[in-house]
């Protein structure tokens, strides 16, 4: 309980780290340690193959994806973001308040001890059963996706060459 | 058997992927399956009602839900589809772009055929992102500074819309243990007052609110519509907002979470204002799909202020929204047609430097004239009998403000299509425009077909209405 705690406020605070970060990429840092520390909570709440799934795919290639995309764009000087990084945080002043407030209405009314062993309940089938008997209709709409996937990159970034070649 | 409608769509796919690539194949194949589609549906409708409820280990069987709305949705789909892919085949040029959007379009038709099946929290919540992430590459397509800011804050609001459907998701599934709807709706008439459902409840609206463009959630609306190429504006305009997030609203309200007075007075406040933001901001507008979209925010108000009256057996206002639904995706699709042919003949679609266009553009003139009489609301066509519906729903729920204020309100519908009509197409025309004619059959044709349709439908309404519209009371227990 102690520790569930302990990974939930660590999480709080790196999706803080995410939103006031210098540069780009120490956001995207801040995203994987927020994934990191929900994996953690998933293996303490009983669900391994959720936990797996979440380490592999957030923490390990969505950052890559990100660092390889802000990879392409220009760094700023240090002075400009000096002077970003101070607006920055002038305009989101009020997200600690609220989520200190949040936490303090959902410990006290909604029992938040309640939420988290709750979670416990529902594991009950197999994995596979689940995937592949339980929840067909959603793998044909994740095969749908997959394929978009595909064709997004061919008309995002295929035209990229053609143009670049014309000029 | 209905989802048989998702899997000939991905056997297209395949074929047209892996066995041979070819345009004129792709075309031929995509208008027979949406015609096949219309006919199935159409006709044989109630060959393929089922709530199938799945048997475990017994195989590849879905858990799907198909009655009637699904039918009417599924009607309504197919048209839009078919127009979409002639205007696609005629807007677009290059032979390589084209075959992307004829994928991209097979695509959206299953995820959309697949999203009016749904019996399931979750997989209503994967089928919503399939159908916005196909939206969001074929607006920012052809990549110009406005498809990109318009595809840009679509994005990011959908992306808000999706995160709160997401945490709605997971309280139920917290509460119910599962997330289909029986089980759901099992749970919510035991328990009524369980303020996490109410919370979950919140986000959910309010996540679907975003999708459909509800004021005032409907910052991405004008600017998607209008930096989008023409061809997608059509597909936007008929069925994304409509399938995201109207025809979810309706069926969790008739499959799961049940009619509340709150609910009314939330549903009848924010349509109410959300046809007066529409209808204000649409006056003032010079960019022609500027206009048209702040008239789409505007007709969706009419679709919300519908759901909130609970006539004396709750149906009227159901079959009115859904009625709504059907007649304005018919009539605002042939209006966005209008706008691709003026777009790709004139290559503007500032109404002040159009003038007296009708001369030269005969056909869509007058098919525009057609479009506009159904949206506003005059007999014969279509429109008419959609909001005489609405209007008689909330009369009989005793709200005669709202009610007068859905006629009036109709009075400002007409005024700016009346402009648009005086500035754009009759008048003098212009001395730059004198070689201006009429747009290729691939354009007219589907413009011509669909005010046919708005209007005798319009006049054979009773066909429509007593087949297709009142079976829809029978869900609503």
């Amino acid at each position: 309980m102690v520790l569930e705690i302990i990974l939930l406020s660590l999480l709080l605070i790196s999706a803080l780290i995410t939103v006031y970060a210098r540069s780009l990429a120490r956001s995207a840092i801040g995203l994987g340690m927020i994934s990191a520390m929900l994996t953690i909570l998933m293996f303490r709440l009983n669900a391994p193959y959720a936990a797996a799934f979440e380490l592999s795919v957030a923490t390990g290639l969505i950052t890559v994806i990100f660092i390889s995309a802000i990879s392409f764009t220009k760094p700023l000087t240090s002075q400009e973001e000096k002077d970003k990084s101070k607006e920055r945080i002038k305009r989101y002043i009020y997200l600690p308040i609220i989520l200190a407030i949040v936490a303090y209405l959902l410990w006290n009314n909604v029992g938040f001890s309640n939420i988290l062993i709750s979670s416990k309940q529902f594991y009950n089938s197999n994995f596979r059963i689940v995937l592949w008997e339980q929840r067909q209709f959603d793998l044909l709409g994740q095969v749908i996706i997959l394929l978009v996937g595909i064709y997004s990159v061919i008309v995002l970034f295929k035209e990229n060459k053609e143009d670049d070649n014309n000029k | 058997m209905g989802y048989i409608l998702i899997f000939i769509p991905l056997l297209v796919f395949t074929i047209i992927n892996v066995i041979k690539k070819n345009n004129l194949l792709a075309l031929v194949l995509s208008y027979s399956i949406i015609v096949s589609q219309f006919v199935l549906v159409t006709f044989f409708g109630n060959n393929i009602i089922t709530n199938y409820v799945k048997v475990y280990g017994t195989g590849f069987k879905l858990n799907c839900l198909i009655d009637q709305l699904t039918i009417v949705m599924l009607m309504m789909i197919s048209i839009v589809y078919f127009v979409t892919f002639m205007i696609t085949n005629s807007t677009i040029k290059d032979d390589d772009k084209k075959f992307n959007a004829f994928n991209l379009l097979l695509l959206a038709l299953m995820a959309t055929n697949g999203l009016v099946m749904v019996n399931d929290f979750f997989t209503m919540y994967v089928f919503i992102e399939v159908v916005s992430a196909t939206s969001y590459i074929q607006i920012v397509q052809s990549k110009d500074k406005y498809a990109l800011e318009g595809g840009f804050k679509y994005l990011i609001l959908s992306a808000v819309a999706t995160t709160t459907i997401l945490a709605s998701t997971t309280l139920i599934f917290m509460m119910c243990g599962d997330t289909s709807f029986p089980v759901v709706k099992e749970f919510v008439r035991n328990n009524p007052n369980n303020i996490v459902i109410l919370i979950s409840l919140i986000f959910i609206v309010t996540g679907l609110f975003l999708k459909a463009g509800i004021v005032p959630f409907n910052g991405w609306l004008p600017d998607a519509y209008t930096g989008a190429p023409s061809a997608i504006s059509v597909l936007l305009s008929g069925i994304a907002t409509k399938t995201l997030g109207l025809y979810t609203l309706i069926r969790l309200i008739v499959s799961v979470f049940g009619f509340s007075p709150k609910l009314q007075g939330v549903f009848l406040v924010f349509g109410l204002l959300t046809i007066i933001v529409g209808a204000m901001f649409a006056i003032g507008q010079n960019n022609l799909k500027r206009m048209l979209a702040y008239s789409s925010i505007s007709q969706t108000g009419y679709i919300i202020l519908a759901l909130g009256a609970l006539a004396p057996n709750k149906t009227l206002g159901v079959l009115g929204a859904v009625f709504h639904m059907f007649s304005h995706a018919i009539s605002k699709t042939q209006l966005f047609i209008n706008g691709a042919a003026i777009e790709e003949q004139a290559g503007t679609v500032e109404m002040d430097k159009l003038e007296g266009i009708a001369q030269k553009m005969p056909v869509t003139g007058w098919t525009s004239v057609m479009g506009m009489l159904s949206i506003s609301g005059i007999p014969p066509f279509l429109g008419f009998w959609s909001k005489l519906i609405i209007v008689i729903a909330l009369f009989q729920s005793n709200l005669y403000f709202y009610g007068s204020a859905a006629i009036i309100l109709s009075i400002i519908t007409l005024a700016y299509y009346l402009n648009m009509q005086k500035k754009m197409f009759f008048g003098k025309i212009k001395d730059e425009l004198t070689n201006l004619s009429e747009a290729k059959i691939g354009m007219t044709l589907p413009a011509i077909l669909l005010s046919a349709v708005s209007f005798i439908v319009g006049i054979f309404f009773t066909l429509i209405f007593y087949n297709y519209i009142i079976p829809i009371q029978y869900i609503i227990k």
